[in-house]
Parts: C-alpha cells; structure tokens; sequence
C-alpha cells in the first residue's frame, strides 16, 4: 500500500482529466490510498456547479463528485486559481457561490501539506 | 518513508503561454516558503522564460518574471536551464534569473534525475 497525492492541472474539456479521475479510481481499488486530490490551474474548472455536457458525454463536475461520494477522499481547489477562472465562493451581491459540495476550498499551502504526507505526487 | 522534499519545478511553457508561468512560480514561491528545497528548471519553450527585459505591458500583462530576481530572498537559489534549447531559441544576453546554471541538456537530465518530486508547467 502506498500513499498517494494527485494534482488536476487539466480543464473539463481536456481528455487528461478523465485520466486522473480513472486512475485515481483504479488506485483505490488496488488498496492505496488517496491523501487528497488537489485541482489547480484549469482543473479548477471541474468544481464549477453551472458545467453542463451532452447526456452521452462524460459530466466532470459529476464524475468527480460521484467520486468523492463513494471514496470520501479529500478533494481540493486552489481558490485563487479559481477565482481568476470564475469560480467563487462568495454569494454577496452580484456574486453567487459556483463551486460544487464536495470540494473543499483552499490555497496552496494545502498541496504542500499533501506533499508532506504522500509517498508518491502524481501531476495529471 | 516520505521522499519528496527535494522539489523540481519545471517550466516548459513561454512567458505567457495560458497561465502557466505564473501559476508555477507561485507554487515555487509557496513551497519556499514553507522552507522546502525548491528548484527551477528552464527547458523547451520554458527558456523564453529566462530573457530579462520582456516588456509584457506591451500586451497587458504583468511583468511577473522581474520577481525572478528576487528568488534569492526565498532561497531558490537552484536554477538550471537547457542550453541546447536557449541555443535553438536563440536566447542570449541578459537573463531573467540571477545565478542560473547554463547545463547541457545530458547534465540537466542528470541534475533533474536528482530530485524526488517533479512538478511540469
């Protein structure tokens, strides 16, 4: 069993996005486990709750929080990458809080936190 | 046993490609701060990176790679960049960084190969 960490760096609409979430997936059905999932740069994207996809594609925003649902692993959002791609987690006047339940809202210093405790960082 | 203390970031995208410079030097930035061992690495399109004097106002954008002359103050002070890939790009003069190392691309795989947690923007 080894721990892990993985970095989304990739939008909703870029196919390495599934791959992270796949092999994630395959992780914890191999026994490891998953310290936290951080979502960076693009990958930010996949928290928005207004992300819409055909009924025969693949839902990101559904994907990963079906994901959470059924495993519990941590999943979180750098928020000034968020922010600069429109997401917040303000309601105050003229905003309205975007960002899905399952993530938790965080900064940087979270992904360092989860360097610290994973034995192995994969970046997707 | 927890291996990932020594920390590459490495940059392979120009200046203002997306927004992939700037989110990987916060990230260095971050990761120095909490008094990790951080290096950068400059390679491919990631070199342009290295040319001072960019004048990004030019295009509206914020001239963050002058910050790279204040890596010293956070301790980073490992900076490597690909030489065969400053040649091809013809990227000469005065660099961005202070201190860089200059390897040829056989040494800066090695000088990589030694680091535990490798991180590409």
């Amino acid at each position: 069993m080894t721990t892990f960490a993985i970095i989304v760096s990739t939008a909703p609409t870029d196919n390495r996005t599934l791959t992270a979430l796949k092999f994630a997936q395959a992780l914890l059905t191999q026994g490891h486990q998953i310290e936290g999932v951080f979502f960076y740069q693009h990958g930010v994207i996949n928290a928005n709750v207004y992300l819409q996809t055909p009924s025969d594609e693949i839902n990101h925003l559904t994907a990963w929080e079906a994901f959470y649902d059924v495993t519990k692993t941590p999943m979180h959002l750098c928020i000034s990458a968020a922010e600069r791609r429109g997401l917040t987690d303000s309601n105050t006047p003229g905003f309205s809080h975007n960002i899905a339940k399952n993530f938790t809202i965080s900064g940087l210093g979270e992904l360092v936190v989860l360097t610290n405790k994973a034995e192995k960082v994969i970046q997707l | 046993m927890i291996s990932n203390n020594r920390i590459a970031i490495v940059n392979t995208a120009t200046t203002f490609d997306d927004f992939k410079a700037k989110e990987a030097l916060d990230l260095a930035l971050i990761f120095a701060s909490y008094e990790m061992p951080v290096a950068l690495f400059f390679m491919a399109d990631g070199v342009f990176q290295t040319k001072a004097n960019q004048n990004p106002e030019g295009i509206g954008n914020k001239d963050f790679i002058a910050t790279f002359k204040a890596l010293g103050f956070y301790d980073i002070d490992d900076i490597y960049i690909c030489q065969e890939d400053m040649v091809e790009r013809m990227i000469e003069g005065e660099l961005s960084v202070d201190g860089a190392e200059i390897l040829p691309r056989t040494q800066f795989k090695q000088t990589l190969n030694n680091y535990d947690l490798v991180l590409t923007f």
